[in-house]
């Protein structure tokens, strides 16, 4: 992605978005730029939704692209999920220029889901969401016994780790001995 | 693949636990070695407010809050290890075979204390029925001062003090509370070492059940001293320490006996009589 001077990128033309109209300072244009994760299915966000995520904010401020810029080159985040990118678009759409409630009730509740959300926040910085993620986890171990969190979190015992570290071992070296009988072999 | 729990990076990680209670933090401690190196490394924060610890005869008291919540642990040597009852509490006794109940105590401390790095500890009350190495170790080999708002303690001897008082952050710490025994009543302390700290002259209320040298008091804004028996010179002293001193606000002497009531007539001239009160009005002069 090449870096222009900083642009005033005029309103983009009605398009299908999932960001809601911005009600505040209507005369302003606002700015929009692009997402996609995994998937490579775009999101258009308006640059007030984004100011959530302190990583794309940093973004935007040092290419300084302009909108026909901004279109042809969407932030990749190749590590995201396309559904994980999805419902962090739609979070940060519902709290566009809103205070965030000190609470979040709709966060994804099956766990897989909740860390790979936690991992896509903490990557895109998004402070507040993080908050709620962490909290939704912290919900999820309160109360819990070890044996409990461990069977919830498919957490091994230290016997059971280093039994699958041993074995792990084992198979590296039968790697490294087939490897090196093999060299031999082509060395004849 | 999807991934785990322990996959979650540190910053995430620590949020969790900072949200977690101290309880949950330490069920977590004994899922894995994993997860278990990281709270030993991190030391997550908890809302550990007060902390009482007091030894009688062998056996450590507990008492120990959570804002709202409270706790209270007894460890009592047992034959052959420790006995850990939690009073006021439905849970069942708990025995610690081979083990030594101080042991136990102070190590639970320590994890206790170990949850307040940058948070302040709004209460530590020390009270001990003879000096106790392991107990004074608490503050004294931790790697950063232990933040505390109120400190009070019961003790015979200023070194006891000494154990404790200088280990605290000198910032943190605005109350001292002191207490002997009734075997050292009249005895009277100088204080000639902790008077020189930095957490005695930053503190700015101090309450004490004994008379002290004087000369120790005028950096702070409180003072109360709740005392057996009064006499006329402790009471001119007392003034005299709260006339000149820039900082001081209140003074004041709770006492079960004094027979100098006709001498104080004498010395500060004819009060004001207001039932129950008797007051003397005294000019404090600029400079």
């Amino acid at each position: 992605m090449s870096s222009t001077e900083q642009g005033t990128s005029s309103a983009a033309p009605a398009e299908p978005t999932t960001a809601p109209e911005s009600a505040a300072a209507p005369e302003v244009p606002e700015s929009f730029y692009y997402v996609h994760g995994k998937d490579k299915v775009v999101h258009k966000v308006s640059a007030g939704a984004l100011q959530h995520s302190a990583l794309i904010h940093g973004m935007i401020s040092n290419l300084g692209y302009t909108e026909e810029q901004a279109k042809a080159n969407p932030f990749p985040f190749e590590n995201i999920d396309g559904d994980i990118l999805q419902m962090v678009v739609d979070w940060c759409n519902q709290h566009k220029g809103k205070p965030t409630p000190p609470e979040d009730t709709n966060l994804p509740k099956q766990k897989e889901k909740l860390f790979d959300l936690v991992l896509a926040v903490n990557y895109l910085e998004i402070k507040e969401l993080l908050t709620y993620c962490c909290k939704q986890v912290a919900m999820m171990v309160k109360g819990k016994s070890p044996e409990e969190i461990r069977e919830i979190w498919m957490i091994p015992t230290d016997a059971e780790d280093e039994a699958a570290e041993k074995e792990a071992k084992k198979r590296a070296g039968k790697e490294a001995a087939g490897e090196t009988a093999a060299a031999a072999g082509d060395a004849k | 693949m999807s991934i785990s729990f322990l996959d979650l990076p540190g910053v995430p990680m620590k949020l969790i636990m900072e949200k977690l209670d101290l309880q949950s933090v330490q069920c977590l401690r004994k899922t894995c070695w994993n997860l278990r190196n990281f709270i030993d490394d991190v030391k997550p924060e908890s809302n550990l407010s007060d902390l009482k610890i007091s030894i009688i005869e062998d056996t450590v008291f507990l008492s120990v809050e959570f804002g709202e919540k409270c706790r209270n642990l007894v460890y009592k040597n047992h034959e052959n290890g420790c006995l850990l009852e939690f009073r006021y509490d439905s849970k069942p006794l708990i025995f610690l075979e081979n083990t030594n109940n101080l042991e136990i105590a102070v190590r639970d401390i320590q994890l206790l204390l170990d949850s307040k790095n940058s948070g302040i500890l709004q209460k530590l009350s020390i009270s001990l029925d003879k000096k106790c190495s392991e107990i004074s170790g608490i503050a004294k080999f931790r790697k950063n001062f232990l933040k505390v708002q109120n400190f009070s303690m019961s003790f015979r001897e200023e070194t006891e003090l000494l154990d404790f008082l200088p280990f605290f952050n000198p910032s943190s710490l605005k109350e001292i509370r002191l207490y002997i025994g009734r075997e050292n009543v009249g005895k009277v302390f100088e204080f000639s070492e902790i008077s020189k700290l930095d957490q005695w002259k930053n503190a700015k209320i101090l309450t004490l059940n004994t008379f002290f040298m004087m000369e120790n008091l005028e950096t702070f804004k409180e003072v109360t001293m709740y005392l057996e028996n009064i006499s006329v010179d402790i009471i001119l002293k007392f003034k005299k320490v709260f006339l000149t001193s820039a900082s001081m606000e209140k003074a004041e002497i709770s006492f079960y006996n004094f027979d100098g009531d006709e001498q104080l007539d004498e010395i500060f001239g004819e009060p004001v009589r207001h039932v129950p009160k008797i007051q003397w009005f005294f000019e404090i002069l600029e400079g």
